[in-house]
């Protein structure tokens, strides 16, 4: 029963654990999210970045054809003479311009890119400025001497310069895309195997978590079956007991009650026929007939105080200490105690049961101080902590401490029959019901200097 | 044993100690209405209606009618039952007489309409009084229907 029970408290609580388990899994998924979300705004940002590139290189392109338009073009001129070419070269140059502008502002932030351009724009303009040379040598010095100043190699030199600055700025942009593209990998890769490392905490957590709560639940199914079992044993167990005390109340007293119906018969009948000793017999047999009922009667009550249901309220417990102190007055012959009951703080309890105990302590009291000059009774309490704290003190005969632990045992009494009556139930059926309550109860006493006794109830509501 | 008499109190009461105690009670309390007794509840219902070894009885009700809660064969509670599931029986005079104090037994019998419910004490001076007073109350107080 003890490993059973050192099982089922664990260092640490099941709704602690399970509380840490998904506040953990939480706080990772959290982290998890931010590092996805994250990952794809790298992610849209690196494609913003692909996307430049290419429009980079499309202007590139694009500038690199009208420039080769703009040549072709006045080369058909210095052959053709067809003024439609002139235009066609100055379109095309406004192309290469506008392209030049467009790849001005999409390399704004890089350097080396403005360098190059720089170096384009130059080369681009001192190309212009031989074709426009070629095209006045055409218009003012005819045919021979324009084909020539082709045929020097010149514009031919430049169109090549142009075109390899162009590459140049065409391959730095490819170079900075597959950097980034590079460093994006990298950190992706990062970033999955970060996420990955979290998943795998969250699903260990995870999975700790619902292991611990499924040896947890198991555990506690198997506490509940066997409290089950338990349940189902004393249910019967208290039935034997019950369908015994009823054989017991009934059977038991029957045959007493003939021996003391029959003694008394014989007794009023017989009793001229009989001598005193005859007599003195009769009230023997009638007088142990008579306890042996009380005895009966006192074991039941003392078994039916532990089979009554508990209906525990917030009571007030100087009422009930007033009732039984009138009850027991009421049923004592000689002198009266002087009294003394003072304010009693509430409790839970059960009014009816706790009855019981104050009659019986009261009772006591009254019982054991009788015999003294001037008995003596006080009733009070306190709170302490969580509890209430009550006591009946008597100054009467009082007992001694030696023997306090058999105090609550039943049938148990300290002092004689024929010095104080008794059957030595009383102060078990207190125990019982206090225990019952959650309650304690114990005795402090000195021979022949009274005694006081204490039981505890567990702090009603204040209203 | 067809004619048995006038009966005025049915005694269903196994043990014969308490049954003489109670007949003894009675007597000395001058209550001399006739009184049948019967050792166990199926005894009690023949006679009440009227069958077994009372068929052909005069079939008249007794004035009161004292149960034993514990007999054998038929106990006090089912001849309570079958006497309240009998119209011609309904409204007889039913006290219980026993030595249960058990509440779960008391309210068994309220619940089928009992007269009174007395348990026996003890205490033979008590056994004594409580029987006279009880005689007085439903034989020369109480005023029975019919």
């Amino acid at each position: 029963m003890k490993t059973f029970a050192s099982k089922l408290v664990p260092r640490w609580s099941i709704e602690d654990a399970v509380t840490a388990a998904f506040v953990g899994a939480l706080v990772v998924m959290c982290i998890v999210t931010s590092l996805a979300w994250y990952s794809v705004t790298q992610f849209l940002e690196s494609t913003r970045w692909v996307d430049h590139t290419h429009v980079v290189l499309a202007t590139l392109e694009h500038t690199s054809a009208s420039s080769d338009e703009a040549f072709a073009a006045a080369q058909e001129y210095v052959i053709t003479g067809d003024p439609t070419s002139i235009a066609e070269r100055d379109r095309a140059i406004s192309e290469i311009q506008s392209g030049l502008r467009e790849l001005e502002e999409l390399t704004a932030d890089n350097k080396t890119q403005q360098e190059r351009l720089a170096l384009l724009k130059s080369r681009v303009t001192e190309r212009i400025e031989i074709m426009n040379a070629v095209l006045i040598t055409r218009q003012t010095e005819g045919f021979e001497p324009a084909q020539r100043l082709i045929a020097s190699g010149r514009p031919h030199g430049l169109v090549d310069q142009f075109r390899e600055s162009l590459n140049a700025m065409g391959d730095e942009e490819r170079l900075l895309l597959r950097h980034r593209i590079l460093a994006d990998e990298v950190s992706q890769r990062k970033l999955i195997a970060a996420c990955g490392a979290l998943l795998a905490v969250v699903i260990l957590t995870v999975g700790l978590g619902f292991l611990r709560l499924r040896r947890e639940l198991h555990l506690r199914q198997l506490l509940a079956e066997e409290l089950e079992r338990k349940t189902v044993e004393i249910q019967a167990s208290n039935k034997e007991l019950e369908s015994f005390s009823y054989s017991v109340s009934h059977d038991l007293r029957s045959p007493l009650r003939a021996i003391d119906s029959f003694a008394l018969m014989l007794e009023e009948d017989y009793a001229a026929k009989l001598d005193e000793e005859g007599r003195r017999y009769i009230g023997v047999v009638r007088e142990g007939a008579q306890k042996m009922g009380r005895l009966i009667d006192d074991l039941l009550g003392f078994s039916r105080m532990g089979r009554e249901p508990i209906n525990a309220v917030s009571i007030d417990l100087r009422l009930g200490a007033e009732r039984a102190v009138k009850e027991v007055l009421a049923a004592h012959t000689g002198t009266p105690p002087q009294l003394l009951v003072h304010e009693l703080p509430r409790a839970r309890g059960d009014a009816a049961l706790l009855h019981h105990v104050w009659v019986n302590l009261i009772g006591n009291a009254v019982k054991y101080s009788s015999k003294i000059a001037a008995p003596r009774i006080e009733i009070g309490g306190s709170i302490q902590g969580s509890e209430a704290v009550y006591f009946v003190k008597d100054n009467g005969a009082g007992f001694d401490m030696r023997y306090s632990e058999k105090l609550f045992q039943v049938f148990q009494r300290l002092h004689g029959a024929e010095e104080f009556p008794g059957t030595g139930v009383g102060l078990a059926i207190v125990q019982r019901v206090i225990t019952r309550h959650g309650g304690r109860v114990w005795g402090e006493s000195k021979p022949e200097h009274g005694a006081k006794f204490f039981f505890t109830l567990p702090k009603g509501a204040i209203a | 044993m067809n004619d048995i008499g006038e009966v005025e109190i049915l005694l269903a009461e196994d043990s014969v100690t308490d049954a003489e105690v109670t007949q003894r009670a009675l007597k000395k309390a001058n209550i001399a209405n006739p009184l049948l007794w019967v050792k166990d509840g199926a005894e009690a219902l023949d006679f009440l209606q009227c069958r077994g070894r009372f068929a052909g009885r005069t079939c008249a009700r007794p004035r009161l009618v004292l149960l034993d809660l514990k007999m054998p064969k038929v106990d006090g509670i089912e001849v309570l039952r079958e006497i309240r599931a009998t119209p011609a029986l309904q409204t007889l005079p039913v006290v219980m007489l026993t030595s249960s104090s058990e509440m779960s037994d008391v309210v068994r019998s309220y619940a089928l309409a009992v007269n009174s419910y007395i348990v026996k004490p003890v205490e033979s001076k008590r056994i004594f009084e409580e029987v006279a007073r009880l005689g007085y109350y439903w034989l020369i107080m109480n005023r029975p229907p019919g």
